[in-house]
């Protein structure tokens, strides 16, 4: 992508506190967003995807502590800016959706109120043009027989039509970057198509950057220009979709892809190896993939592999990545089968 | 400060797990535990350490304020109010105790049954708890003793009734919600019978509220019997109890002598904190989340 | 379930509910122990003594003869005659109800304007230095006897310091009380513009509804507080959050309201403190309410006045906890509505 950056994530560690002490659950993690890009970010749950999000929001939980790191929007660090600013930036250049749509609306306000009042505070209309503006922006995404539906409170919804009402308060005023976290995981598989086939739309129409979280790497496989892979707080693997399914060059990003559901089979990521906070040796100074990675050595243990540009625009974090591709190949003393 | 004083005796090494576990991290508990048992300690010795008799009248130094020979002072009937006060703490922490454990025991098993079955037999226990509670519990209460009497065991029962309804419907939702768990159908299936399966496996489960409960319920009986003793509808002078002493200082209008009302309020107040802050610390160490 | 099905369940339940407490009432002054007849004789009196007296009271009637009977009076709004008053319980109640109210209300809005606010703040401000303070004011409020806080408020306010009048009633011995319009003394006296009755009754109110409110202010800042972290820990909160909203805002406009629903429920609950409460502070400070109506009543063993001052309460109750009800279904509109579907 020879396009600037409109985001840019650098060496951000964020730790949260436990019982104890404090875990790094996200360490020297550093991404980039094109203009008129979409990113998947994938990963199982708990490696990271939605504070790396919530964190580019700046709406972490008191809890956690960002160490280090910056994150630049075009060119200006979140992290440095004033509460104030980011209220700013928050909802009008980078927006957010959510997991849970009908529970992400207020349930005692009527969904046109809600979606008018994010386009009436952004905007600074009155609330006659806020409501028309609403009426428009809910037709826009899809929403049915809006004339007579608009008046329905969130729980009078199906749960797509929520993230469809979500959409039109986030897109009000035509942001940036929006953010996905895991939108669709809530739906079936065809209001998820439609959903993102919306997205799509609205990208084309606002030429805006889209960054899509989820643990689904078919989602990624239909909808994103290039693929983030996460791991336990590392970014392990970055690249262009196609070259993630053809040639992918960490040992986990090949596990992920094996286990790609095919077209007619529509389901998540085997849950056998989701890994659980607790499995992670957050303290180990090696790489936090080799207690379960078939082709551990010694080095793994003991000592974290850099990030290298394998080939243009595709960057692995394992010590055993070369050009070709996964590294079973250049292990020659390993004969495990994977 | 304790911690590392009980860590370094051996015998006390699992004393010490326990408290780096929960009790070091959770102040609110360990000020109750320290001040119940430092009340409980009082409550126990109270005939050994006090220095008059509780009930005798006084030989002439009536109403005096609190001096060497009498610390709290002296009531309308020259009676030492320290005295009265120790042996009091007896009276009224059996009394909040014996409560607590007549709605605890009666709830619980009551709720447990009630809302393993569901049905007409649930709708029932519901109905009649909902009669129960349609009264403030303190009213209810009031309304028992004035018809049963005052005696100590129609006291108890009096506010142990107004309170159960409470323990009914927590022991209930709690068994709503667990009967529904794996556990329970492994039981069944393992050929218990009901009651047993009840009381064997999934009682067990809900006690921790309901246990939270009770440690709250204390202080409320302890609030209630001493309320109901000050309006005369309770416990009956000259027994030494905290709500009657009040009354002793309160009688027509108030008076100058504070000392007469002041120490027995303050004894109950400083108890009924015990229980509450024993039940918010057993919350917060069994439902963190609910803090 | 819609709207009209949800009254109407509310209200068959409350119908059933307050049957119940008739007969419960019944049931604790007839069958219990302590025979009223015997107390009214004395402990001393010849058994025909007694037998009289209980003939009197209708006592020596078979129970469903005497429950027929007090049935029937309830339904001609007759509770008896009250033994100390030789008035009818009815009129008793309804003569003494205004003072009862007056003091309830005042220190029912007393409690709300400071405490709601209070827990909604500590809510917001969860580990605060403010938090822990309230946290600890509510700990603490909820372990001290009513009676003993107002003892020593008495001690304190008046008999030491003299900034209130004497604890003996609405209004200043002399002062003749205001024409009834309401049976609220502070009302009445502002109605007919008597500004001394006025300045006297809010003097005589303040310790006493003070007193009371400080008794329930824990329970609502707890209340408060809760359902308020409950609400911020919410999905939309988020999402307003996420909109650019400001803190400020986020509280104002999206959680307040969300939070004040359940807070409903506990100003019920803060009601039936409020009725108890009432006879301990009425008796304090000689306040001529229903509570202290209810306090001889209990002494003296005045069947007729317990009776009819128990389904008073149990009644007031059982319509109030009806009303919250309602007015829950009335605001969410999760309840007026509707659920949708299987996943709402």
């Amino acid at each position: 992508m020879k396009k600037d950056s409109l985001l840019k994530i650098e060496d951000l560690s964020v730790s949260f506190a436990d019982h104890t002490d404090r875990i790094q659950i996200l360490d020297e993690v550093s991404l980039a967003i094109s203009e008129d890009e979409i990113l998947g970010l994938v990963g199982e749950s708990g490696s990271g995807k939605t504070v790396t999000a919530l964190s580019i929001m700046r709406l972490l939980d008191p809890a956690a502590k960002i160490e280090q790191g910056s994150i630049r929007f075009r060119g200006e660090d979140l992290l440095a800016i004033s509460q104030k600013e980011m209220e700013h930036i928050r909802g009008s250049q980078i927006s957010m959706i959510f997991q849970n749509p009908r529970s992400s609306l207020n349930p005692l306000k009527r969904v046109l109120s809600q979606v008018a009042k994010s386009y009436g505070r952004k905007k600074g209309v009155g609330r006659v043009e806020a409501l028309h503006e609403a009426t428009e922006l809910l037709k826009s995404v899809g929403f049915p027989d809006v004339e007579r539906r608009a008046r329905s409170y969130p729980h009078q919804l199906s749960t797509g039509m929520c993230q469809r009402v979500m959409i039109a308060m986030m897109i009000a005023s035509n942001p940036d970057l929006l953010i996905a976290d895991e939108a669709t995981t809530a739906l079936d598989a065809t209001i998820a198509e439609q959903i993102y086939q919306l997205l799509h739309e609205l990208r084309q129409r606002t030429r805006m950057s889209i960054l899509i979280i989820t643990h689904d790497l078919g989602v990624v496989a239909e909808n994103c220009h290039r693929v983030a892979v996460m791991h336990a707080g590392h970014i392990v693997e970055t690249a262009k979709v196609e070259t993630i399914f053809k040639q992918p060059g960490h040992p986990y990003t090949s596990y992920l892809v094996r286990y790609l559901p095919r077209v007619d089979r529509k389901v998540a990521m085997p849950s056998v190896r989701t890994t659980t906070v607790e499995e992670v040796d957050y303290a180990s100074s090696g790489c936090r993939y080799a207690r379960k990675c078939e082709l551990a050595m010694e080095i793994c243990f003991g000592e974290k592999p850099e990030m290298r540009e394998m080939a243009p625009g595709h960057w692995v974090m394992c010590h055993f990545a070369t050009p070709e591709g996964a590294p079973e190949k250049a292990v020659e003393t390993s004969n495990v089968r994977f | 400060m304790l911690d590392s004083t009980i860590a370094r005796g051996g015998p006390f090494a699992r004393l010490s797990t326990l408290w780096r576990r929960g009790l070091g991290r959770n102040t609110t508990l360990a000020v109750a535990l320290i001040l119940l048992s430092g009340i409980l300690f009082i409550a126990i010795v109270g005939p050994w350490i006090a220095p008059y008799d509780p009930i005798a009248i006084g030989e002439g130094d009536w109403r005096q304020p609190p001096s060497r020979e009498h610390i709290m002072g002296t009531d309308n009937f020259g009676r030492d109010i320290f005295s009265r006060l120790v042996y009091a703490a007896r009276l009224d922490l059996a009394i909040g105790l014996a409560v607590a454990l007549l709605c605890f025991a009666a709830g619980s098993l009551i709720g447990a049954f009630s809302g393993y079955f569901g049905g007409r037999l649930d709708d029932i226990v519901m109905r009649l708890s909902d009669i129960v509670i349609s009264f403030p519990a303190f009213i209810l209460a009031m309304g028992i003793t004035a018809m049963l009497g005052t005696e100590i065991i129609y006291v108890i029962v009096a506010v142990a009734v107004a309170y159960t309804p409470y323990f009914i419907r927590i022991t209930r939702s709690e068994m709503l919600s667990i009967r529904e768990m794996d556990y329970a159908d492994a039981a069944k299936v393992a050929g218990n019978p009901q009651w047993r399966i009840i009381v064997r496996h999934l009682m067990p489960n809900s006690i921790n509220v309901a246990l939270v409960q009770a440690s709250l319920a204390v202080g409320w009986a302890i609030l209630d019997v001493a309320g109901l003793s000050f309006l005369g509808l309770g416990i009956q002078p000259p027994t030494a109890e905290w709500g009657v002493m009040v009354r002793d200082g309160v009688s027509g209008i108030v008076s100058e002598e504070w000392w007469i009302y002041f120490f027995p309020g303050a004894a109950i107040a400083l108890t009924v904190l015990g229980f509450n802050l024993l039940g918010d610390g057993l919350r917060d160490l069994w439902a963190p989340e609910s803090k | 379930m819609n709207l009209p099905g949800f009254v109407l369940k509310r209200f068959s339940l409350a119908l059933l509910t307050l049957l119940g407490a008739l007969i419960a009432v019944f049931l604790l002054t007839r069958i219990l122990p302590g025979n009223p007849a015997k107390y009214r004789a004395g402990a001393f009196a010849p058994p025909e003594t007694v037998a009289e007296i209980e003939k009197q009271m209708g006592l020596d009637k078979p129970l469903h003869v005497q429950f027929a009977r007090y049935m029937n009076g309830l339904l001609h709004f007759d509770l008896g005659t009250s033994w100390n008053t030789r008035r009818p319980v009815a009129d008793d109640l309804a003569r003494r109800l205004p003072a009862s109210l007056e003091l309830s209300v005042a220190s029912f809005l007393l409690a709300t304007v400071i405490a709601l606010p209070l827990g909604i703040i500590a809510a917001v401000k969860k580990g605060s230095l403010f938090d822990q303070l309230s946290r600890f004011v509510t700990t603490i409020s909820a372990s001290v006897a009513l009676f003993w806080m107002g003892t020593m408020l008495i001690y304190l306010l008046y008999y030491r310091w003299q900034l209130v009048p004497a604890p003996t009633g609405r209004l200043d011995i002399l002062l003749p009380a205001p024409d009834r319009i309401t049976g609220f003394y502070v009302l009445d006296s502002l109605l007919t513009g008597n500004m001394e009755t006025l300045f006297s009754s809010l003097k005589h109110l303040f310790l006493p509804a003070f007193t009371l409110s400080i008794a329930v202010m824990g329970i609502i800042v707890k209340g408060a507080r809760t359902s308020m972290l409950e609400v911020l820990r919410m999905d939309y909160i988020r999402t307003a959050y996420a909109l650019g909203m400001s803190r400020r805002q986020v509280v104002l406009e999206q959680a307040l309201q969300n939070a004040l629903i359940p807070v409903i429920t506990i100003l019920a609950l803060v009601f039936g403190f409020l009725m108890a409460g009432n006879v301990v502070v009425e008796m304090l400070f000689s306040w001529p309410g229903i509570g202290h109506y209810a306090w001889n009543a209990l002494l003296s063993k005045d069947f007729d006045s317990v009776q009819g001052f128990l389904l008073f309460v149990s009644a007031g109750y059982v319509l109030l906890n009806l009303l919250v009800d309602l007015t829950y279904g009335l605001v969410d509109p999760r309840i007026r509505l509707g659920m949708r579907g299987k996943n709402a």
